[in-house]
């Protein structure tokens, strides 16, 4: 093991040397990022994680609720929550944040595409005295910079749905970790969104039937029709350009993270489920209409909330529920 | 060389021929067992055996699905196999086919169904690989660490402890070693189940013009699939077929006895509820597919083909394979 100040030991862990962007653009001070990233253009990304980078933090800045979310998948792997971390897509620091703020013995090399958010991950760890353990780092998840074997474990969260090849990121990730190490990646699923979709499809017949419209109504549409983008692009001749441009690409399953598995090497792949509560599909139209959807909840008609405790009681039971993911975490094991 | 069957047991094996009854004769039971209430089987496998046997014969299907599943743990020439829930022989009969070299300990609770095996494995001259043994399979009649392969085909489902029940058949395997089980899923059952409640809804709004008998069976099927699923009926301890199967449920099982699972579907991802309700209407319903309006065959292909992707429908089977594999080698 390297001795020295984590930060020390965290650059230590890139094959090349590392720039701080301050030096070009007073505005990233603390952001470093490969020699060789210099220039290169970064794909993938749009102006939302860029120049809205800081309506982006207001809007979506969730340390309490990522952490309550991560940690107890973390708590299934000792040795995940000391020694060097890598944290894939950090953004502006929803995970690593709070997993710093919660684990002394933490240190972290936060990547993100994005100088613009990492500037803001920066500020947040200097105002919690946390930045002496963090490293952001501006790099494409996609491209390897790493000495291979050094990290105690790698998370990612929300990012591998944005990419559009998360195999070589999952691939990556396998390369720097030690053995018996996890990488864990918080990620939505299809097969609980597509019951979302069923249901919503279902609210809006009945609408029809009722001659009932309405903004509400046009979201429950919207929503559906993401879900079928995301789930069948293979099957959509018109998505097969338009796929890579969007933000969400990906819903995945259990099937793909298998394979996944099998074709980076992990020697075990489990699926988490993240919300276990009796009233999952109630509560995700809840958050859906509220945080997405900027709806109240009484836009939906008492009818429809009936229609949707139906599917929370009347068609699964809870533990097929729990493998109905809405979103959930993937662990590959080194 | 004759294996040794009565050292894979922890009792005496005797003849239930000569200690219970002379038409189960080449039967045998672990002392303990003889004589004992046979618990949690109805009479369909006890007096009804023979009736049971002229309608469920169907040794090339579990011939099929035991190939694939050897094929899927690397179970190319295991030597003793114990199979659980073994019945007249659906799959015993077929493993001493594929195995050549496989000794086999056929086990079920029903000494009338075993009677049967007994029969069918006189008239093939295959007594000397294959011993039937009436017992109670959550009892460790068993020596430990004996098998290479354990097999159970359709049985979890009928128990009302399957963890209990799987703790208990991994002692019987050596490390490495791998039990297989063909279940029913509780995932394509329940998209099955609402398939049928979308039948039933869209006839009571045509006025029920039109295949009402099909109307009249999915609803059935929709009722009938309610206590598997959803086990909640005071009575559930009760019922033949108790389970289907969450995958979380197999795997808190797995995790509990510290083994490794493996589940997949037995059919494939094209058509899959469009097939499995025509296989039950024309199996259980009396009807044919013809019988079937055009509208109400619209929940069963939408489901097929466009509310779930081709990889997503692989995740929600309605029968498949599942597989403890013990740790170790």
């Amino acid at each position: 093991m390297l001795s020295g100040p984590p930060r020390q030991r965290l650059r230590a862990s890139f094959s090349e040397a590392l720039t701080d962007l301050g030096e070009a653009d007073p505005r990233y001070a603390g952001v470093f990022t490969p020699v060789s990233e210099i220039g290169l253009e970064r794909k993938g990304i749009t102006e939302n994680f860029l120049s809205g980078a800081e309506q982006w933090f207001d809007r979506f800045e969730m340390f309490d609720h990522i952490f309550s979310l991560l940690n107890p998948i973390l708590e299934r792997y000792p040795g995940a929550t000391s020694g060097r971390m890598v944290d894939v897509g950090c953004g502006f620091g929803n995970t690593t944040v709070p997993l710093l703020a919660h684990y002394p013995d933490l240190s972290i090399v936060a990547t993100d595409l994005s100088p613009d958010l990492l500037a803001i991950l920066h500020r947040e760890a200097t105002k919690r005295n946390l930045i002496d353990r963090c490293l952001p780092v501006a790099v494409d998840a996609q491209r390897d910079y790493f000495n291979e074997g050094f990290a105690d474990s790698v998370i990612g969260c929300g990012v591998l749905h944005h990419i559009a090849e998360p195999a070589r990121t999952v691939s990556s990730a396998m390369r720097v970790l030690r053995p018996n190490s996890p990488a864990i990646f918080l990620e939505p699923f299809e097969a609980g969104h597509a019951i979302l979709r069923l249901m919503f499809s279902q609210i809006r017949q009945q609408a029809q039937r009722l001659g009932q419209s309405g903004p509400v109504f046009d979201f429950l549409d919207a929503v559906s029709n993401d879900i079928r983008v995301r789930s069948h692009r293979l099957a959509l001749p018109e998505w097969s350009e338009k796929w890579f441009e969007l933000d969400d690409k990906w819903l995945f399953t259990r099937r793909y993270f298998e394979r996944l598995g099998e074709t980076v090497g992990a020697s075990d792949v489990k699926i988490i489920h993240l919300y276990d509560r009796p009233d999952l599909f109630a509560w995700q139209t809840r958050r859906a209409l509220t945080e997405y959807g900027q709806l109240r909840l009484d836009a939906l008609p008492d009818w429809a909330w009936k229609m949707i405790e139906r599917y929370d009681s009347d068609f699964f039971t809870a533990d097929m529920k729990a493998d109905l993911i809405i979103e959930g975490a993937v662990v590959f094991m080194r | 060389m004759p294996v040794n069957f009565q050292s894979m047991f922890v009792h005496p094996l005797l003849d239930l021929g000569a200690a219970e009854d002379p038409a189960f004769r080449g039967v045998l039971s672990p002392q303990p067992e003889v004589g004992s209430k046979r618990e949690g089987v109805n009479d369909a496998f006890l007096g009804q055996a023979e009736d049971y046997y002229k309608k469920y014969q169907g040794f090339d299907y579990w011939r099929s699905l035991i190939s694939a599943a050897a094929q899927r743990v690397g179970a190319s020439d295991p030597r003793l196999i114990v199979e659980f829930g073994c019945g007249f022989g659906n799959s015993t009969l077929p493993m001493l086919d594929l195995f050549p070299n496989a000794s086999i300990v056929a086990t079920d609770i029903s000494p009338n169904l075993l009677s049967i095996l007994h029969r069918l494995l006189e008239s093939r001259g295959l007594t000397d690989r294959c011993i039937a043994v009436a017992m109670d399979a959550h009892k460790p009649y068993i020596v430990p660490g004996v098998a290479d392969f354990v097999l159970g085909s359709a049985i979890l489902h009928h128990l009302s402890e399957p963890g209990e029940f799987v703790a208990e058949a991994m002692q019987v395997l050596k490390p490495g070693g791998s039990a297989v089980f063909f279940e029913p899923f509780e995932a394509g059952l329940a998209i099955l189940r609402l398939a049928c409640q979308e039948v039933v809804a869209e006839a009571g709004r045509r006025g029920r013009r039109g295949g009402a008998p099909v109307v009249k069976f999915a609803g059935n099927i929709a009722k009938m699939l309610e206590p598997q699923i959803l086990r909640r009926v005071r009575n559930w301890r009760d019922l033949d077929d108790k389970w289907a199967f969450p995958r979380s449920v197999l795997q808190g099982i797995a995790d509990a006895t510290n083994t490794e699972l493996i589940v997949y579907p037995l059919h494939d991802n094209k058509g899959q509820f469009r097939r499995h309700f025509t296989y039950m209407l024309e199996a259980y319903g009396g009807l044919k597919r013809e019988d079937v309006p055009s509208w109400a065959w619209e929940p069963f292909d939408r489901f097929d083909n466009e509310t779930f992707s081709p990889a997503m429908l692989t995740d929600l089977p309605i029968e498949g394979c599942v597989i403890f594999r013990k740790k170790g080698s």
